[in-house]
Formats: C-alpha cells, structure tokens, sequence
C-alpha cells in the first residue's frame, strides 16, 4: 500500500502508514486569506468528512496568480484547490488551469448572488463557486471632518460626495490639521480605479465589441486619470506608499477620507482613539455612480487527483446554508451566498446601516471589471500606468504608452 | 573517476537539463515551434530592448562604484581603525537580513512625504526628494539600497585578500623609502588580482540578476526607468505565461552576462 503512493503525497503516506484505519485524503488548498479566516469552514467540513484532510497554505495575494501559475502550468495536481482572483478566470480557463465544473453542481441561481455568478462563468460554461463579493465605502475621520468645520456625510446613497467635493473638503481639513485630505486604499489597482472611469463616462478600458482590444485613451479616461493625476500633486494624496501601508493612514488618524473595502471595518473599529463614519462611494459631478465589485471565487485544479473530495469542499463551502455560513465567519467580506448575506453578515456588521449600503450598491451601482482572457496583462500593465501618473507622469501620454503596450502584449495571445 | 559520478549527475541535472530545456524553449510559443519568433519580437520590443539598456547602464556603475567603496573599507579595516573585528560585524548585519525584508524598510525610508530620509534633509534645511517615486532618482535609490548590502559583504572577501599580503614585502618596501601612496599602488593593488577578479566577477553577475527590490518597491517603474531585465524576464514567465519569450530573453541575457565576465577575467589576469 505504502510503495504505491506518489511522491506527491507524502503527507498521505505519512497518515496513511502511520497506520490509521480509513485512508485519508488530503486535499491541500491555496490562497490569500489568512490561516484564521479559513479555519472555521475546513473545521466544520473535516467534522462532517472524517476521512477528508484539508490543508491550507496562505500566500500574498500579489503572489497569488504567480504562484498558481508556476505550481499548476507544468500539469502539477497540488493544490487540488485555489482561490481564483474573478477577473482572472478567463485567463485561467484559456490555459486550462481550472476544472469545468458546470455538469457537477445545481443551478446557482437565486443561491448567490448573479455578478458572482456571471464573474466565474465562461463561455456559458461554470469554472468556479462564488465565495464572496465586495463593495468599496468612503471612510472619514469625524474629528478631523469637525475640527475643519465639514459636515458629516450621511449613509443615504441619495446624498453620495462627488469627487468634486471630497477635493474641496479634503484641502480644508489639510488646512485645519490633517496631514492628507483623501486617500484610496489599493491606490493604484484597477480594481479601485475602474469607478473613477466608468463614472467619467470612459468605459471599462476594454472595447465592448472585442474582449482583446484596449480602449484606454478616451476623454473619460483621461478626465478620470487627470483627476487622479492632480489629487497626488496637491498633496492630497500621498506618493510613494505602497497599497499594503494605505490603511495605516487612515486608521492612524492622519487622513480626513478614506475609500477603502468593508474589510476595513474591524481594523478601524479596533483602532483606540479613532471616531469614523461610513458613506456611499463617491462619483463624478456630471456621471453616474459606479462602485467596484468581484472577489474571490474558489477553483478545482483538473488535475487533482482527488477531484470528488475537492467538489464536495467547495459545494459545502459555497452552497450549502451551515458550511457558507462557516466560510462567511472567516471573512470580514459579504458573502456570495445571499441566505448567509441576509443573516449572518447583515447581523455582524460594526456600523449599523453598511449591510444596507452595500447591499444597495451591489443591486443599483456594482460593474464587474472586464471578462477578458488578457484581464492578468491588463491589470499589470494599467498598474504601472496608474502608479507613473500618481508619480506626476502626463495623463494622456501615459494612457497612450499603455495602450500600445497592452496592444503589443495582447498580440503574443 | 568513479567518485565524481555523483557529482556530475548533479551538475547535469539542475544545470545543464535546465539550460537545455529554456534554450530549447526560446524558440517555441504557446507550445508551437516558432523559430526566432521570440528573438524577433524581442528585438522589436521598446521595452524589452530599453530594459537590456538599462541594466547594462546600472551595471556599469554599480559594479565599479560598489567594489570601489569596499576596497576603501577594507584597507581602513585592515590597519588603520581601532576595534576592526567590531566593525566588520557591523558591516555584515546588513547581509544577514533577507533582501525583500531591507527593500520593505528602505522603501518606507524613501517615502517622499514622511519617510525618515527626507526628514533628515528637512532638518538640515535641504529641500526632500521624490527617491523611487521620480523617473531620475528611482535607479539611483536602488542603488543606495543594494550598496548598503553589498558593499559590506564584498569588503569583507577583499580584507580577507588584504590580510594574505606578506607584511614582510611592505616592510621591504617602506626601508626602501616607499610611502602609503607608492606600497598601495605598486604592491597591495597588484598583489590584489585575484581577490579583486572573484569580487568583480561575482559581483557583476549579482547585479546583473538583481530582481526583489525592484519587484517589491518599483514593479520596473516609474516610466520604465527600473525595469532591470531579470523583471522583465519574471514578468513574461510568471504574470503573462510567456515562456518562451522569458527564455530568450534569458538567453539573451546570459549571453551578454557571460561576455562582459569573459572580458574582466582578462583584464584583470595575471602576468
């Protein structure tokens, strides 16, 4: 029995000649939540599954895709399990690295919500489970906000900030004391950054008609990108501080507003001494509101060797009522699921009203980012543009170098 | 004959197999017999050919500069400071910290608007700069980063070489009327070839495939302007899965890597 296990398995054979009864199986799983967010789902499903091991293994979520790619390309069968980034799955189908699961799961429909879904289909075909959404909220400092003499912003979507105004606001309360008027938490991803060019009018950046075509370099692109570009020259924003040291910022008591994710909201509520309130994402005077959306959804490897354990995983955390519960406990994130949404998240929150913020934005303003197979060369090079024009790089100019990269690159697909 | 079996199978195996498999894949794309497609295009690519530009140009100065500083070190460690042995620890701290941890902290150290460094130039009454955040000075930050590593550690492979000079031949030459200047140049630095030509080599080939503080602090930018080419190379392999270009570039790169060290153990034979 020993001699017949794979090298690849050497935490199995260790259980399995250790001399256990059952043999178990071990289905090892990666992603970027913290050991402690996945902990309560693996322990209620390994209650439920005895002769089922999951091991979990965290890694940086900027390395994530990298390490995916490295571990699976060369048809590798660990992880059976990974967290898949959603606008990242079309890339992910096209070079195979995602089990279609599509034949093996009821209609979704109704169970989460339908961005999700739409997020982790291809093609009409299922290659993902939702796990979780998000939504982005404007933060302030209400003694910063009072000490410049600024009204407080309320949660009512009716009455959402333009960015005009948080210019305005923010260098006011810069005058009266804070160090930086306005800053945006994952400052320069796409992922934050797409309302600013939606709401300008500029579009995705993806051309409607073609998913491999770039449209990066029109007036509300630039106009969201100006924007941008000036926040950081004045001052109200600072240069130089990477995405993962926005939040100290914040809860540091040093900025007025912050938009950052509901994931927040523990870290600022722990954060002795800092009174804050929560508001509607902002958007541009003469556009419409538009918020970000998408998380994670998680993935099967094709070539795990343990395919059915690995589904009957990811069907109990997803989809059914106990084990999406259990996974929502782990994740300071809305839910997919809407049941545990409508329950467990809208009981739990720390500000009272955000379950109904968010769940406004998710109906009435969310826009998922493009599904397109080039989305990783996209999101990396736009990266760099943003970061160039934050550093005082000409807007325009810019957009233009990255478009003819993203043409470029998007011609080796 | 037998014994060294073992040793070549190693060398085979994670050496030459390895090699082999990425020459090979230079010249294939999405699993497809290409040719020198992926030559071409790289050739071809602005950013690509401004990236090989770039780490020519940083290796140009770092590397002098680097072994420069070093040597100056090493010959105030070897007989002109009190305490050597405390000194030379304090130099090497800086090399037992992982690379990614000091990128962290120095970065933090440049931010323009309330990083330590900039404060230091407030308080002398300097005007603070923009360090990684400015297509001018971001090079130049990496520099003062990797040297703040580097520096301590090729200091102290050069006192080493510094230390086996016979004192006997300096003691010659100072009854014979030599000063400082004279014994240094005559002597010490002929006399130091050799550990100057492993320092220069290992050094240059370092530099050459310097990558973690450039992907955690700048991502090659901004403009380009530190995109040394090992970047470019995780980028086209890691992030777009383009194999075979990240192969040729690879082979390109160590193939312009192997003739500049080709030319520095010439220059620095002995005769």
């Amino acid at each position: 029995m020993c001699m017949k296990l794979t090298a690849t398995a050497v935490s199995l054979a260790t259980i399995v000649c250790a001399g256990t009864a059952q043999a178990q199986t071990v289905l090892q799983f990666v992603g970027p939540e913290q050991p402690s967010a996945m902990a309560p789902v693996i322990a209620a499903f390994e209650a439920k599954h005895p002769d089922i091991t999951v091991e979990y293994e965290a890694v940086p979520f900027n390395d994530l895709n990298n390490i995916i790619q490295a571990r699976l390309a060369d048809g590798g069968s660990t992880p059976d399990l990974y967290t898949a980034d959603q606008p990242r799955i079309a890339a992910l189908v096209d070079r195979g690295l995602l089990a279609d699961l599509t034949d093996h799961v009821d209609a979704l429909e109704g169970v989460v919500w339908d961005a999700t879904i739409e997020a982790s289909t291809i093609d009409g075909r299922l290659y993902a489970l939702p796990i979780s959404t998000s939504s982005q909220l404007l933060y302030y400092n209400i003694d910063l906000l009072e000490a410049a003499g600024l009204p407080l912003p309320t949660m009512d979507p009716t009455d959402r900030l333009t960015w005009e105004t948080l210019v305005e606001n923010g260098t006011a309360a810069q005058e009266a004391g804070a160090q930086y008027g306005l800053v945006i938490d994952q400052i320069n991803r796409y992922y934050q950054l797409q309302p600013l060019m939606e709401s300008a009018g500029g579009g995705s950046g993806v051309s409607p008609d073609d998913p491999l075509v770039p449209d990066i370099v029109n007036d509300g692109w630039v106009k969201a990108m100006t924007f941008y570009h000036d926040i950081f020259e004045s001052g109200l924003a600072p240069r130089g501080v990477p995405v993962e040291q926005t939040p100290d910022l914040f809860a540091n008591g040093q900025t007025a507003y912050f938009v950052g994710g509901p994931w927040w909201l523990p870290r600022m509520d722990g954060t002795d001494g800092l009174r804050f309130g929560i508001a509607p994402h902002p958007y541009f005077a003469d556009g419409e509101a538009v918020t970000p959306t998408g998380a994670w959804s998680w993935g099967i490897n094709p070539n795990s060797e343990d395919f059915d354990a690995a589904l009957a995983f990811l069907s109990f955390a997803a989809l059914d009522s106990e084990g999406a519960l259990e996974t929502a406990k782990g994740f300071p994130i809305p839910p997919a699921n809407i049941a545990v949404f409508n329950t467990y998240f809208a009981e739990n929150q720390i500000v009272e009203g955000v379950d109904a913020l968010i769940l406004h934005e998710l109906e009435e303003t969310a826009r998922i980012r493009p599904p397109t197979r080039g989305y990783i060369q996209f999101e990396d090079i736009l990266g760099r543009a943003f970061e160039d024009i934050r550093n005082g790089s000409e807007p325009a100019a810019t957009l233009e170098r990255a478009q003819s990269q993203l043409e470029r690159a998007w011609s080796r697909l | 004959m037998l014994f060294l079996v073992p040793a070549m199978l190693v060398l085979v195996a994670f050496r030459l197999w390895p090699a082999a498999i990425s020459v090979a894949g230079s010249f294939r794309h999405g699993g497809d017999w290409v040719g020198l497609e992926n030559y071409r295009f790289f050739l071809e690519s602005d950013t690509a050919l401004q990236s090989l530009k770039i780490t020519l140009i940083f290796n140009l100065i770092i590397n002098p500069l680097q072994i420069a500083i070093a040597f100056v070190i090493a010959l105030v460690l070897v007989d002109r400071i009190a305490v050597p042995g405390l000194w030379r620890s304090l130099l090497l701290i800086p090399v037992g910290i992982p690379l990614a941890v000091s990128s962290i902290v120095w970065g933090i150290a440049f931010r323009p608007d309330d990083g330590p460094i900039n404060a230091i130039l407030h308080s002398l009454g300097l005007p603070g700069q923009p360090w990684l955040t400015s297509p001018d000075q971001a090079m130049l930050s990496i520099m003062i980063l990797v040297s703040w590593v580097g520096v301590g550690y090729w200091a102290f492979f050069l006192t080493a070489g510094l230390k086996d000079i016979p004192t006997s031949l300096l003691d010659a030459a100072r009854i014979d009327g030599a000063n400082y200047r004279q014994a240094l140049f005559r002597i010490v630095i002929p006399l130091m070839k050799r550990p100057l030509a492993f320092v220069l080599v290992a050094n240059t080939i370092s530099n050459f495939l310097l990558f973690p503080p450039i992907r955690i602090l700048t991502s090659g930018g901004p403009e380009g302007s530190t995109n040394l080419i090992m970047h470019e190379v995780f980028l086209n392999a890691f992030t777009y899965d383009d194999q075979g270009l990240a192969s040729a570039e690879m082979v390109i790169l160590i193939a312009v890597m192997l003739i500049i060290v080709i030319l520095q153990f010439r220059l620095l034979r002995e005769r």
